[in-house]
This record gives C-alpha cells, structure tokens and sequence, in this order.
C-alpha cells in the first residue's frame, strides 16, 4: 500500500489550485469592469458601475444627477425641457447610451471583460 | 521504493498543472484585442456622434488620430451648415425661404434628387416635404396636439410632387412648400463619415444618434455585434445583428452587391462599410390625454405614423438605410411587410419590424444576422 505523505498532498494541493487560479483568471479577465462614461462639454469621466453613486452634471444651463445603483445607471432628474434622458431608463449593457441634448451629455456603458455588444442601434 | 513511487503522481500532477498553465497563457497570447483604441463624442444634427477606433493605419500616431476625430467631425458639421432646416444660411433653410425656387450645391442636389427618388419608390411614404407638419407639431416642444383645420392646411402643402429639381435648381410650385433633411441627412453624413475612415484604412465604429455604421473588420474573421433596442422597455434588447464587413463577397447580402451613387465607394476595396439605421417612436414624443404623439408624421394624413414601434435597416449604404427605416415606419406593418421584396432587391437591404403587438417581423435577415432576443 502506498501512501503519500502529508507534505506531498499539500505541494500537490497547492500547485493545482494555483494552476486552477490561473486558468480561471486568463479566462475572466476584467469580469467586473463595466462602466459609465459620461460626456459633457468636451471632456468625459468614466465610472465603475459596481459602485454605487450619485453624480451631479450641470452644461448649458441644465443641471442633471445621474446614479449609480445595483449595477445600473441611470438619470434620476433633470432641468431639461423633454426629459428623453430620464425616458432611457436604467443602462446596463454595453453600448446602452441616454442623451440629454439640450445640456449636451451623454450616458453610455462601456466594455467590461464580459463584452456583448458592440453598439446598440435604435 | 515508497519515496520514488508516491513522487510519480506528483510528477505527474506537476506536469499537468504546467500545461493548464501553458494553455492559460497561450490563450491570452492569441485572443485578439477587439476593443476600440481611441473613442470620441461630439454633439451634431440635434444627436450625439460617437465614434469607437479599432484599427489604425500600421502608422497610426497619437496625432494622426486626432485629425481622424476632428477632420470626421468637421466633415459631419459642415453637413450640417448645409442641410439643417433650422440654421440660418443653410441650402435648406434658404430654398425654405424661397418663394419658387433655388440653386443648391451640387452633392446637396444629388441628395435631393435620391430623396425624391425614394418618394416615388415607397409611394410617398418617404416624404422630405413634411416641414410643416413637423413644425406644427413642434414635438420637441412638448405639442399641444394641433386641430383638424391647422392639421389639413399645414398638410395642404405637403407633397414630394411639389418638387422638382432641374439640375441643381430646386423648384416648388407652392411657396409655402417646406422641406427637412431630418430623414436622410444623418444617415448621409454618416455615410460620408464612415467613407472617410474607409478611404483611410481605418477600422471604425460609428454610433450617430442610435443609427450605428461599421467600417472594416473588427479583428480578423470577427463580426460585429449590433443589438436592436427594444421599443418596449429601454434597458432591453429586441434582438442582436451580427454584422459582417469582410471584403467583398466574403458575406453574402453585407458586401456591397449594387451600384450606388458614389457612396460607400471603397466597398471595391479593401474596406467594407455596413450601416443600421433605426426609426421609433420612443424617444421623441410628447403625451396627451393618454396618447402618445411621435416625432415620424405620415405626409398621408399628417399624424404620427401608428402600428409600428420601430423599423430597423440593414444596408451598405447610410443614406439608404435611414430613408428606408422612416419609409417602412410609415408604411406600417403590413404595406412595409409586403414591399419586403423590393427592399432586398433594389436596395440590398433587410429589416426587422416591431409593431404594436411586440411580434418582430423580420425580412432578407437570416438567423446567423439576426437573432431575436
């Protein structure tokens, strides 16, 4: 009967799970890495959506507060007269945008490691 | 003997845990980087103007990359000097103001004259006369809904027939004719846009207000992904396109299968450029007394166009697609239903129907393009 000893168990535990590991991370690289990036006036901010937030905008005379919630984005108020960014509704996906045209701003989700799409058309 | 034995399974253990390694790392190796290198907004014909760079020129610098943005913007916004219906001193504005007639430029005659061409094709379903309409209306400002009178006499002056282009003077036989680009200037300069990268061997994703145009490959053998929102709920997808821009040939009904009036002119060459363009009803509407009243007036009685909520178009040419998308709209399901034919044949096109009932119909797209969410 052979028996291994407790020193080779633990070497063979160890060299598998970090050979695990490491297949586990060249596979899912950037997981998490969803965000919302923000252009307004010229310039744009990007943010994780794993955080929640609240981020007031203000271009052109208008004022917006965007959120961040539970993995969504979306305009939770707005000065401007018709409200289409508000209408968007919560962005999750790749490529989900809301604009606000009057104040100039656009919401859209960027690439994370687990891209879908590439644009969303409509 | 016992040391020796019990070091085979780990030897063995070892060994493969070096291959899982190996295999790991090798994947990351060959696994093409398919995100964009540089991306830009801008604000332009009343939308946003995203534009995502894949691939550069093998000497693409950081500078020649700004002139890829800002030379693409400037040629969309000079678009814009010229056809925008609102802005003083644009063709548009100025023929608007004419009492019978005016001289445009050349490539603004020949738009009109691929305008008016699509007017007698789709019956008058396409129609760039409806300036009267959109301004009584006034949607964009929240309505109100205007009364029969004031709907029948702004109609009284719509009608691509009105029209008539003699060279490059535009002539209407009723002064208060109107005319707006709003059908097919976006999807034009986005045509234009995506030219411009084309010509320059840029791989390119351009995303004008909801009507997405895609330039090249994104890595070898890799098409792009497209999906359709749902006109039902904003944060969900109707479906999801995928789009092929291999060199000619390579995919049927995506490589450039028809002449065309000079766009898309580097589908000959190496870089093939394809275009979604989608007209609905959700985005830019007001709402009275539990109705909603969209921005897409029929030039047939003068109302918000009923029974679809949105239209979807696949083709290689912008300009095409975007007529087309409002075209269909208008039509409504059944008559856009079975003008199905046509769209394939004369325009190369496919499209994906939502009417009311959520029942997507879909024509010349097969279930590798086009997958129903």
């Amino acid at each position: 009967m052979r028996k291994i000893r407790a020193g080779d168990a633990v070497v063979i535990a160890a060299v598998l799970a970090l050979a695990v590991l490491t297949l586990l991370f060249s596979f899912f690289p950037r997981r998490a890495g969803k965000r919302l990036t923000i252009f307004s006036d010229g310039r744009q901010e990007s943010y994780p959506l794993t955080e929640d937030r609240e981020i007031p905008l203000s271009a052109n005379g208008y004022s917006l507060i965007v959120k961040i919630e539970d993995g969504k984005a979306y305009v939770l108020s707005s000065t401007c007269p018709d409200k289409v960014c508000i209408r968007s509704g919560p962005l999750t996906k790749q490529g989900d945008t809301a604009v606000c045209l009057p104040a100039g701003i656009l919401l859209k989700i960027d690439r994370g490691g687990d891209a879908d799409e590439d644009a969303v058309a409509g | 003997m016992k040391k020796k034995l019990s070091r085979v399974p780990l030897a063995l253990v070892l060994a493969f845990s070096l291959l899982l390694s190996a295999a790991a790392f090798s994947s990351c190796e060959t696994e093409p980087e398919t995100g964009p290198v540089a991306e830009r907004t801008t604000f332009v014909m009343d939308t946003f103007l995203s534009v995502a760079l894949y691939r550069l020129p093998e000497s693409g610098e950081a500078a020649e990359e700004d002139a890829l943005f800002s030379e693409g913007f400037a040629l969309v916004k000079d678009l814009e000097d010229r056809l925008s219906r609102t802005k003083e001193g644009s063709e548009i504005y100025a023929f608007n103001e004419a009492e019978s007639s005016y001289v445009l430029s050349e490539e603004t005659a020949s738009l009109i004259a691929r305008a008016l061409a699509m007017s007698e094709a789709t019956g008058g379903a396409y129609d760039i006369t409806t300036a009267p309409l959109t301004e009584l209306w006034n949607v964009a400002g929240g309505g109100p809904v205007p009364d029969d009178d004031a709907l029948a006499e702004a109609l009284s002056h719509v009608s691509y027939r009105k029209l008539t282009l003699s060279g490059t003077t535009l002539y209407k036989s009723d002064p208060a004719v109107r005319i707006d680009l709003g059908s097919v200037a976006k999807g034009y300069a986005l045509g234009k846009l995506c030219d411009f990268y084309a010509a320059r061997g840029v791989t390119a994703l351009v995303n004008f207000g909801g009507n997405v145009g895609l330039v090249g490959e994104k890595a070898e053998d890799t098409p792009w992904r497209v999906s359709l929102r749902s006109p039902f709920s904003s944060n969900e997808s109707a479906g999801s396109f995928t789009l092929s821009c291999a060199p000619a040939g390579a995919v049927s009904g995506t490589a450039s299968e028809k002449e065309n009036t000079g766009h898309n002119a580097a589908a000959g060459g190496k870089t093939v450029s394809f275009y979604v363009a989608v007209s609905g009803d959700y985005e830019r509407y007001f709402e009275a007394d539990g109705q909603r009243y969209h921005h897409i007036l029929s030039p047939f009685d003068g109302r918000p166009a009923r029974g679809i909520r949105s239209a979807a178009v696949t083709a290689s040419d912008a300009a095409d697609a975007d007529m087309l998308s409002t075209a269909l709209f208008v039509m409504g399901p059944e008559a856009a239903a079975a003008w199905a034919d046509t769209l394939a044949s004369e325009y190369g096109a496919t499209y994906v129907l939502i009417p009311d009932d959520g029942v997507l119909k879909t024509g010349g797209l097969s279930p590798e393009t086009f997958s129903p969410a």
